[in-house]
């Protein structure tokens, strides 16, 4: 017979519209993927040990409470102490093609995947609020403080408009279907916080000129809500495509986003955009025709691709 | 919950059935309204299920009535071609019914996705090598489909299968969790999804990647225990019908060419709810069978036995069945029927059918043993003539009872009798 396991696991997040309009108070839409990280407990000996193959140079491996810089290490000590495994002798394997760092909610589905398997594995129930404080509280050792957006769409799954401010922040998008996306990526040019920096600074020189550009993104979002609810693919890749606009006028979009936008686009995809913050990072391409022959072309040119279902 | 005791519902005119309906199970107007209306798939929507579709085929919805299961009534809509057999289940649940009906339970929604390593170069280092690798298999599968982890469910454990000459090669099976989906998509992906990492470990080539129908981790089974004079009747002591039920079930259980009609009575029920709920029936089917025939000899999926004045009978086997997900959500009937049926979870679902099925076994035993299955076709055959020659309303059991009586089931004597009582 074999060993007690626990299993858990958490899918990725892209966002379809809003993003760094979001900061300016403007609504933003975000959604979870069909992929995501699966994460595997079961008992070892020594110090509790987290394996994950596919990230880094031939895998990641940790111990909790190891010294050093590692926010992974951090992230695994957290996710122990809340579930009150601290010290147990036990190895995590997390396992999926989700990438590290690209804006596709990596760090929250790690968080919520163990979270996930060690609650699994401990036999107790984790889930609503008290799983979404744990996440926000194991996130907390990669970005600070988390705007709580990933961790809510990866823990509730679905489709989620978020507008800081307003009460609730999250209401569901009822989605007609889930949407056929291609997702790819290249590695970040910049960080998160330059990308929001940066605009920043270039629209408090200029507030007249971005806030109406900001306006515009909150706009596309409200229509970019009916249109997904509607079920209306040709107008939410319109909306892609607006989008992907203003955020090139915004200034965080890069050379190796717009290659994949314009390659998706030219392969078929009724409409693309960056996703997350910029500065390189990952782009979503709707395509309800050859998901397959856009992620193949991407990938033909040197980026990293996959097929996903949206929502 | 409603009582599942709807005296003399089979007498009912279909618009008083319908408000029978409405009464004590809280159909709307819009749900009669789907179900008077043929089947309510439309065009359009037939259209984008199958390919070069024509057109759409009805079928007749019974309920299966007096149903008392884990103590809680439930009628069971069922949707079947064939006479006798709502008749059949609904009478065997009320003979049931003041026994404390019938007791049911079933597994987790556990499916096994199977994938087929060839070309191994060494199968039991390879066998090793993916049991070691248990922990991360399981998780890369989980990270394929995170929603069914995320709804407690998802990939749960790992099993090889070696198998030599004539064809060598290996079978990982991932068990997984599917909750209250039947789970085919879900298991498909995830057997997709750890193929590449299979091949890694094995040094062989993945070929076929899919679940199986053979879901014996997956199992129903339901009991029920009843005095056996309640079974008397027609001439027959309760002790002679219990006796006629067991020798039926003792010959199913010797002989395969019986046991595949005495199985095909039990699936008489089962399939006719998994329709109604818009399941898979042939994957239930292929369960079925497969379990009744796994110790090498195809076998009777009941069994009887008499014991202490009572007649005990109890059924297991595989039941794949949902209550979210695949076509359950396309088809508008299916929606009101589930709402009637009032089962939620994927596991009280197959716990109904398994008690469908051996209620189901116990009609058709029953009469076999007693009157013969003969005779009851005769009182259809009988109604049908009296029909034929005009007979209506109550008139048409009153002329076909007497049709039976006389042992001359004609037109000619059943235009006689209605002459008569015409006078």
């Amino acid at each position: 017979m074999s060993a007690r396991l626990g299993t858990g696991a958490a899918p990725g997040k892209v966002i379809l519209f809003g993003e760094h309009a979001v900061v300016y108070g403007q609504p933003a839409v975000a959604a979870a993927m069909s992929t995501g990280l699966g994460a595997t407990v079961e008992p070892a000996s020594g110090a509790p040990a987290l394996r994950i193959p596919s990230w880094g140079r031939g895998g990641l491996e940790v111990r909790a409470g190891e010294a050093g810089p590692s926010s992974i290490a951090r992230g695994f000590t957290r996710a122990l102490e809340v579930l009150g495994l601290a010290g147990e002798p036990l190895a995590v394997t997390i396992e999926g093609d989700l990438p590290l760092g690209v804006g596709l909610g990596s760090s929250a589905a790690f968080a919520v995947s163990l979270l996930r398997a060690l609650a699994d594995y401990r036999a107790v129930p984790l889930g609503g609020a008290a799983l979404l404080a744990a996440a926000a509280e194991v996130e907390t050792v990669f970005h600070g403080t988390p705007s709580g957006l990933d961790h809510t769409v990866v823990t509730r799954g679905g489709c989620l408009r978020f507008a800081r401010g307003e009460t609730p922040a999250f209401r569901p998008v009822r989605l007609a279907r889930p949407l056929p996306a291609v997702i790819a990526w290249s590695p970040r040019e910049g960080s998160t916080r330059d990308a929001v920096e940066g605009l920043r600074a270039r629209r408090d020189a200029l507030p007249a000129a971005y806030d109406g550009l900001f306006a515009a993104m909150g706009a596309v979002a409200e229509a970019g809500v009916a249109a997904l609810e509607a079920g209306d693919l040709a107008t939410v890749g319109r909306l892609f495509d607006l989008n992907h606009g203003y955020l090139n006028a915004c200034g965080v979009s890069s050379l190796a986003n717009e290659t994949m936008v314009a390659l998706a686009r030219r392969h078929g995809a009724v409409g693309a955009k960056l996703t997350g913050a910029g500065l390189g990072g990952a782009i979503i391409a709707l395509c309800p025709d050859d998901a397959e022959g856009v992620a193949t072309a991407l990938v033909d040119a040197g980026f990293r691709a996959i097929v996903s279902r949206i929502g | 919950m409603t009582d599942s005791r709807i005296p003399g519902f089979y007498k009912l005119d279909l618009a008083a059935r319908h408000a029978e309906l409405q009464t004590r199970y809280g159909l709307t107007d819009a749900d009669l309204a789907v179900l008077r209306d043929g089947g309510a798939l439309d065009w359009g929507r037939a259209d984008k299920m199958v390919e070069n579709c024509i057109g759409v085929m009805g079928l007749p919805v019974g309920l299966g009535l007096n149903f008392l299961i884990n103590g809680q009534d439930v009628v069971v809509p069922m949707a079947v071609e064939e006479p006798s057999i709502i008749a059949a289940v609904s009478h065997i649940a009320r003979l049931v019914r003041p026994h404390g009906g019938f007791q049911v339970d079933a597994d987790a929604g556990l499916m096994i996705a199977q994938v087929q390593v060839v070309d191994v170069p060494d199968p039991v280092k390879a066998e090793a090598a993916l049991l070691a690798a248990r922990a991360r298999i399981l998780a890369r599968a989980n990270a394929v489909h995170p929603n069914m982890a995320a709804r407690g469910g998802g990939a749960r454990d790992l099993e090889v299968r070696r198998f030599g000459d004539p064809f060598p090669m290996l079978v990982v099976h991932l068990l997984a969790d599917c909750c209250d989906a039947m789970g085919a998509n879900a298991v498909n992906a995830m057997a997709e999804g750890i193929a590449p990492l299979v091949e890694t470990l094995t040094g062989g080539r993945v070929c076929l990647r899919i679940l199986s129908n053979l879901a014996d981790r997956r199992l129903a089974r339901a009991a029920c225990s009843l005095p056996e004079e309640a079974l008397a009747g027609r001439g027959f002591t309760g002790a002679e019908v219990a006796d006629g039920v067991v020798q039926a079930w003792r010959f199913a259980a010797v002989d395969p060419y019986r046991a595949a009609t005495h199985n095909k009575g039990v699936m008489n029920g089962i399939d006719a709810v998994a329709v109604a709920t818009g399941n898979d029936w042939r994957g239930v089917e292929a369960g079925a069978h497969a379990w009744a025939a796994r110790d090498g000899r195809y076998t009777s999926l009941t069994t009887w036995w008499r014991a202490d004045g009572y007649l005990h009978g109890s059924i297991e086997l595989p039941l794949a069945v949902g209550t979210v997900g695949g076509s359950t959500g396309v088809h508008p009937t299916i929606g009101v029927l589930r709402k009637l049926l009032g089962v939620e979870s994927a596991r009280e679902l197959a716990g109904v059918m398994a008690a469908v099925g051996l209620a189901q076994n116990l009609g058709a035993l029953k009469a076999l043993a007693t009157e013969g299955i003969q005779r009851g076709h005769m009182s259809l055959h009988a109604r049908q003539v009296a029909l034929a020659v005009g007979a209506e309303g109550e008139l048409v059991d009153h002329v076909a009872r007497i049709l039976i009586e006389r042992g001359e089931i004609k037109a000619e004597t059943a235009r006689l009798i209605l002459a008569e009582l015409d006078r």
